[in-house]
């Protein structure tokens, strides 16, 4: 009964240059050597704990943080190698954070064993000090490597980035924000420096590749892409971007009926994925990677 | 279907092979939550107090609706409906002085209302945010830079005012008045530098009411009863 639905399939070097001649038809097939992953994600879920209700004009009865659970635990079952990030604004949205500041947000996405979050503008919403209040109950890290929060209460309570080992694989993540002022009261995010996001991304992927990671994750919060040419987004970021393999976005709430594809400064593909928001879809990237051989056979995932 | 699919793939992943390694293959699948979709009962029950807690406090009826009061540029329904609750609140006792109206932001109205019943939880998803009411004295030869402003970004909920042409048009204050002034009664957000409404620099005189903008929607539509439908568009 289960159907997967292949959306988009592709082949992304993080070395070189696309070739369209068939020359690998020599190479002998190495499949001990292959490694896999899934990557499950969310952004924006903006304290969506329940389903939509059944008479919402868009959406009825869909979404809701049990439902994404079951949904996860049946690739768990199947998968051995999962990762779950998310890309921040988890608060804000639904009467649950006006009531407990957050807390149970937390305390659920813990329970759905996410490995990882950045932290979006709304995760300021009610101040450092009320994030801080609500992250005791997170049993993950906030990844957030262009602010600087030194000179805040937030100072070592998140860290740049992160390097994951599963399923033979060594996986850098780090975390993007955007710039808080405009969107976040100056009251509310204090002493934070923002720092450039594409200069802090590429230095933070650098680091992660000398540290050998074979795959490197930006968890974004810059938006997808915008009419303002200037503004910063993922698209820009992964245009002048080195080394990041996929950036997970948020923010702009995209919708996306598959992930864009961009070409960074070494021309090697970079994936932008988004899944809107309020935890209506779950992200799923599944990864192989194979180091010796140009197994071709590996790519069907069934 | 799936054999259809996987000859896709190794179609795709040949044109797109590389002769150098490591070689890295995705597949992607953008998972929808449905409706039908079995909610996990532990999590169910973990939650359950929590939602106990807040629905107690939640459910309360406030109004009915007799239409679904939608967010959509340039001007819609729940737009005009919010900005004229605060703008009918914060005018009711008042003798206006100077033209004035009410100006808020689209991307504040964070969840549309459906047609039925409206409770207290249906208005904390349209306002969630704890912004409170400020007015702010705004000097005529600003009024440009806030019609600049709602052009660019397609439309933001106003009241007392209309958008011809591309240009605001006060409510008329009689003719022979010279006015160099007008209010705009907006949230301390916007006032404060969001949604990049630099306009608000201009001001020459504020009044912070402290009042939750949340507050005074749950009073009008009390207030109301049933919620006044204007759908009709006030941005041109």
């Amino acid at each position: 009964m289960k159907r997967r639905l292949f959306l988009e399939n592709f082949v992304l070097s993080s070395v070189g240059i696309l070739l369209t001649d068939f020359t690998f038809s020599a190479t002998p097939l190495k499949t001990e050597s292959h490694k896999n992953l899934v990557i499950l994600h969310t952004n924006d879920t903006h304290s969506n704990i329940d389903p939509f209700p059944e008479n919402h004009s868009k959406y009825p009865g869909m979404g809701g943080i049990a439902k994404r659970f079951t949904v996860i635990e049946k690739i768990r079952k199947s998968e051995p190698n999962v990762l779950l990030l998310d890309s921040g604004d988890i608060f804000q949205g639904t009467p649950y954070f006006n009531t407990f500041n957050g807390v149970l947000e937390m305390k659920c996405m813990s329970k759905l064993g996410y490995d990882a979050s950045t932290m979006g503008n709304h995760d300021f919403d009610i101040g450092m000090d009320g994030f801080l209040g609500a992250k005791k109950y997170a049993n993950f890290p906030f990844l957030c490597a262009n602010y600087d929060f030194s000179n805040t209460i937030l100072s070592g309570a998140t860290q740049p980035y992160k390097i994951f080992k599963k399923g033979g694989l060594k996986i850098g993540v780090f975390g993007i924000g955007i710039e808080l002022n405009g969107l976040v009261p100056a009251s509310s995010y204090g002493d934070t420096i923002y720092q450039d996001p594409i200069e802090i991304a590429n230095m933070t992927a650098a680091n992660l590749k000398n540290q050998k990671c074979e795959l490197i994750i930006c968890l974004s919060h810059l938006g997808f892409e915008y009419q303002d040419a200037k503004k910063v987004s993922d698209r820009k970021l992964a245009k002048n971007s080195e080394n990041i393999d996929i950036i997970l976005g948020g923010h702009t709430h995209t919708f996306m009926e598959k992930p864009a594809i961009e070409k960074n400064k070494r021309s090697q593909n970079v994936i932008i994925n988004q899944v809107g928001w309020a935890g209506l879809q779950l992200g799923r990237i599944d990864i192989e990677l194979n180091n010796k051989s140009l197994g071709n056979q590996n790519i069907v995932i069934d | 279907m799936i054999k259809s699919s996987r000859i896709q793939i190794l179609y795709f992943s040949l044109i797109y092979l590389c002769a150098c390694s490591p070689k890295l293959s995705i597949n992607s699948e953008q998972i929808k939550i449905t409706k039908e979709e079995l909610a996990d009962s532990s999590l169910t029950t973990f939650i359950a107090p929590f939602k106990e807690e807040m629905d107690a406090q939640m459910q309360l009826k406030i109004a009915e609706s007799e239409h679904d009061f939608i967010v959509k540029r340039p001007s819609s329904n729940l737009m005009n409906w919010m900005a004229d609750a605060v703008f009918v609140n914060q005018t009711r006792n008042v003798r206006l002085s100077l033209p004035t109206f009410c100006l808020l932001n689209t991307g504040g109205i964070r969840s549309s209302i459906g047609k039925g019943d409206v409770l207290l939880k249906d208005l904390f998803k349209v306002m969630p945010f704890d912004n409170t009411i400020i007015w702010a004295k705004i000097p005529m030869t600003s009024l440009e830079k806030i019609s600049a402003y709602l052009l660019k970004s397609g439309g933001e909920p106003i009241s007392n005012v209309e958008m011809k042409n591309g240009q605001l048009l006060l409510s008329n204050f009689g003719e022979n008045v010279a006015v160099n002034y007008f209010w705009v009664i907006t949230s301390n957000y916007l006032f404060n530098g969001g949604d990049n409404m630099n306009f608000f620099k201009d001001a020459v005189e504020t009044v912070e009411t402290k009042i939750l903008i949340r507050d005074v929607l749950i009073q009008e539509a009390k207030f109301q009863e049933i919620l006044l439908n204007d759908s009709k568009s006030r941005i041109e």
